[in-house]
């Protein structure tokens, strides 16, 4: 993990399911340095999870020697997190979509429900390079202040 | 994932710990449920206690694993799930699938 630019740390994974508790870890710890709630930590990071687990398979393919980068930006009043893979790229757009009845059964198709439903904004870039970048953001949650 | 089998009473108990998250942890789950039913098992009680978190993949093993066991003629409940997990489950609206309970005890007796 590097810390770039003071307000940005950046991470680079190989293309193994097992280094999400890592993911897991560092996201958790950034949201909570900013004070957020373990609710709000832990969507956060589950969306976050989700992005990476998106890269690492469908991305990616699981391919080694293929990498994925997760960037996180903090600022005043937000968290911005990339999620880039190498691989070929997708149209997201069929599965970005609200779940039905039909879906509830169904073993897949989740995982860009889940990003969106925790974050505040989600959007899908194709990369010069081919592979995709899924930008999340969510803002800044702070535990309700007390008085006194 | 690591799954532990134990059997109390008529149900079989998967003690499960780490994270669910796919690639080796979807076969070893079937199969776990497939032996349960092989076995005569027609009531499992999967325990999350120790699992941390659970992505979209680790949700269709789950899945997976209830409609196998509902076509088999049995049913897969969930014990101590985290307040994560169970947000999980929420916005999925997967709660509408799954029983979940807090203790072994009254989920087990749940299944008479």
């Amino acid at each position: 993990m590097t810390n770039t630019h003071g307000d940005a740390i950046e991470l680079r994974l190989p293309s193994e399911l097992r280094f999400l508790s890592i993911v897991d870890a560092i996201t958790q710890a950034i949201v909570r340095d900013l004070d957020w709630d373990a609710d709000a930590a832990g969507n956060f990071s589950t969306a976050v999870i989700e992005a990476a687990a998106n890269a690492i398979e469908h991305g990616n393919g699981s391919a080694a020697g293929k990498s994925v980068t997760v960037r996180f930006r903090i600022h005043p009043d937000k968290v911005e997190v990339d999620v880039e893979d190498e691989g070929g790229g997708f149209d997201p757009r069929p599965y970005d979509r609200e779940l039905t009845t039909e879906d509830l059964l169904k073993p897949r198709g989740r995982g860009i429900y889940i990003m969106r439903s925790f974050m505040d904004r989600m959007e899908f870039q194709r990369l010069p390079s081919g592979g995709m970048r899924v930008r999340l953001a969510k803002g800044v949650t702070k535990p309700s202040a007390t008085a006194g | 994932m690591k799954l532990q089998p134990r059997q109390v009473g008529d149900v079989v108990v998967f003690d499960v710990d780490g994270e669910i998250l796919g690639g080796p942890d979807t076969d070893a789950f079937e199969v776990a449920v497939q032996s349960a039913l092989a076995n005569g098992g027609r009531k499992v009680l999967v325990n999350l206690g120790g699992v941390h978190w659970v992505n979209s993949t680790g949700l269709g093993i789950l899945i997976a694993g209830f409609t196998t066991m509902q076509r088999g003629g049995g049913a897969l409940k969930l014990v101590n799930v985290s307040e994560r997990i169970a947000g999980l489950l929420a916005v999925t609206r997967l709660s509408t699938i799954f029983q979940s309970f807090q203790h072994e005890d009254e989920a087990l007796r749940s299944f008479d």
